[in-house]
């Protein structure tokens, strides 16, 4: 199947600064993209130049096989919901909605019902009339989100939509957006820095870095095989261990122990991994048990590591309680326990466990 | 609201007050002499005549003056938004060389002393040859119209600039994602959003050429403007004739403003 948007060696330079460093990209039809970064990782600057705000330096834009680098916005397939909502101050809801089925010279006949039906999808039917100001922030969302979808586009781009949102509220649209994005059909564009809302929304993560992407799959994927150090650490919340390859057993690396380096299995590696350079080995807070240090090793499985630990701190967040602990050479690892799991007390040792194929290797 | 009432606060509510006065009392004085029922001022006043409002009209050389001041702030705004505006535009969105300097340097023939702009502007016309009756009598003459026009632009550049810079240029980007061409977007996003400025900028210039007198003196040809034919009657004393003119133009700058404040006050509400 031909990609709806195809990104090919596309670079952005303002100056002497490179916002975008040939990243290439195919976005399927239908499918939910993130865009996911920090700020100047080049996600922003990505979706500007498919939309058609800024040129590229170098490099293709194909939308539904077109090449459209060259055209400007309103010549492009393409619709963008903004992230302050850029909603025009002085029309209405319902001109806003309109405008861009006006500016396309669709018939007049055809404009009210279809801005009636967009204003319905979002559940603002009632206010039409209203004028932006009066609207509260996530009614102006909505309003942004039908001015676009209004026109039918074939891809939408959105850029952090849901940033200027509180955090109950942009859970709540985060669901609704995914629901009217699969009853819509149309390819998501989405740009956020927001790893956790990538990963509920997404049908694939593109998690950018310095105008680069560093890792592009599905959120599992991201999670599960983080291909680097920054990846590990940027998606979700990880343990990063300091770990010296094995140069005879692949599968094997050593972690500081208190009476010198210890062996630990590994199932995952990431590429670029080798002996000779600085890697870690990521484990999620959620892959590790804590037992006494005295308890006997886990029967049964053979995979299994163990490593000698310090509790620090006990943290009690409700569903979980979290342990900070500390490793022999001061590295802080955190571990997520049941409050109704025996109790540790802080500053007794314990055994740090987790089967070998939790653990990622990675590189920086 | 709790109020104070220790002396320092009673001590500047005095100094307000008295500022106020200072600045408002006359412009009583005056309205109140043109209801003044005799040509000689002298208390106490007998009120309530608008018989000096009846001579104005009659006075032909009083009309022709305050039709080519009209005439001539008309043609001023149009100059100065036609140059203006656009320079506003290029100040906001492109980068020249000078620019800064450019900025600055705009505000000058508001700033000099009007005696100078006026020496400055004769020389100028009288340079290119161009008669100070040039253009009459269609209008007061096409130096005092481009003096007026030229030192004004400031204002509507400087007015305009400033609204462009707080405008939020993601609306543009908007409007041009929703398939309007740059034309479109012109006008049916930019400038909607700062048509409050334009106008209001429009206004202040409108009033500013109605009260000008250095620059006038200096380019006028035949025909007198408002401001000038007062001055030529004050001349021959205040009379009640010149207080009725004083206060029909206090009324008409008076309308401006409260049209002006009203346009500030429609955006303000509006963003």
């Amino acid at each position: 199947m031909t990609p709806i948007v195809e990104l090919r060696g596309l670079t952005k330079r303002f100056g002497a600064f490179t916002a975008l460093d040939g990243i290439s990209l195919a976005v399927a039809a239908g499918e939910f993209l993130t865009v996911l970064g920090a700020s100047g990782s080049g996600k922003t600057t990505t979706l500007r130049l498919i939309a058609g705000f800024d040129l590229a330096t170098e490099g293709r834009i194909l939308i539904e096989g077109a090449d459209v680098a060259a055209l400007p916005p309103f010549k492009r397939p393409v619709n963008t919901v903004f992230q302050q909502y850029a909603l025009f101050p002085h029309m209405s809801v319902r001109d806003n909605v309109g405008y861009g089925l006006r500016m396309q010279r669709v018939p007049h006949r055809e404009i009210g019902p279809r801005v009636t039906e967009a204003l319905e999808m979002v559940q603002l039917g009632p206010f039409a009339e209203r004028a932006p100001r009066q609207l509260s922030g996530g009614q102006q969302q909505r309003v942004a989100l039908a001015r676009a979808i209004v026109n039918r586009p074939r891809v939408l781009l959105l850029d952090e939509p849901l940033g200027a949102l509180d955090l109950k509220l942009r859970r709540a649209m985060q669901l609704e957006l995914k629901d009217l994005q699969s009853k819509l059909g149309i390819t998501f564009i989405y740009v956020t820095h927001d790893q956790e809302e990538a990963l509920t929304m997404s049908d694939r993560v593109a998690l950018m870095r310095g105008g680069r992407i560093e890792q592009l799959g599905a959120p599992r994927d991201l999670y599960d095989r983080p291909r680097s150090r920054y990846v590990a650490d940027f998606i979700g919340e990880t343990n990063l261990l300091p770990a010296v390859a094995n140069d005879r057993d692949p599968g094997m690396v050593t972690v500081a122990g208190p009476a010198g380096p210890i062996p630990v299995r590994v199932e995952v590696r990431a590429d670029g991994v080798r002996a000779g350079i600085p890697l870690w080995l990521s484990v999620r807070p959620e892959s590790l048990s804590v037992v006494a240090a005295a308890a006997p090793a886990a029967s049964g499985d053979g995979a299994g590591n163990s490593l000698p630990a310090t509790v620090r701190e006990i943290v009690y967040a409700g569903s979980v309680v979290k342990l900070h602990l500390a490793l022999a050479d001061g590295t802080t690892i955190v571990a997520l326990r049941s409050p109704s799991d025996p109790p540790f007390a802080s500053g007794s040792s314990v055994q740090l466990r987790w089967p070998a194929s939790q653990g990622v290797l990675v590189a920086d | 609201m709790p109020r104070r009432s220790d002396p320092l606060t009673a001590g500047l509510w005095i100094s307000a007050g008295a500022v106020f006065a200072f600045i408002y009392a006359p412009l009583a004085i005056v309205i109140l002499y043109s209801l003044h029922d005799s040509s000689i001022i002298a208390w106490p006043l007998k009120l309530g005549t608008l018989r000096w409002y009846g001579v104005l009209v009659h006075d032909t050389s009083m009309l022709a003056a305050g039709w080519a001041s009209v005439k001539l702030a008309v043609l001023a705004v149009i100059i100065a938004l036609a140059v203006g505006v656009p320079g506003a535009f290029v100040l906001d969105r492109y980068d020249f060389p000078g620019k800064g300097a450019f900025r600055r340097l705009v505000m000058l023939p508001l700033i000099l002393p009007g005696i100078i702009t006026g020496v400055a502007l004769l020389s100028f016309f009288s340079f290119v040859g161009l008669s100070l009756s040039s253009g009459f009598p269609l209008v007061p003459g096409w130096p005092v119209v481009l003096g007026h026009g030229a030192a004004l632009t400031s204002v509507i550049m400087t007015q305009v600039y400033a609204r462009l810079q707080r405008f939020d240029r993601a609306l543009e980007e908007a409007s041009g994602d929703l398939y309007a061409n740059e034309w479109q977007t012109f006008w049916r996003v930019t400038l909607p959003s700062i048509r409050p400025a334009v106008l209001g900028a429009a206004l202040l210039v409108f009033t500013l050429s109605l009260d000008e007198i250095a620059v006038t003196f200096f380019l006028i040809g035949r025909q007198n403007t408002l401001p000038l034919q007062l001055w030529g009657l004050l001349r021959r004393g205040i009379t009640p004739e010149v207080n009725a003119a004083a206060t029909v133009i206090f009324a008409v700058s008076l309308l401006t403003i409260v049209l002006w404040s009203r346009m500030i006050r429609d955006e303000k509400g509006r963003e």
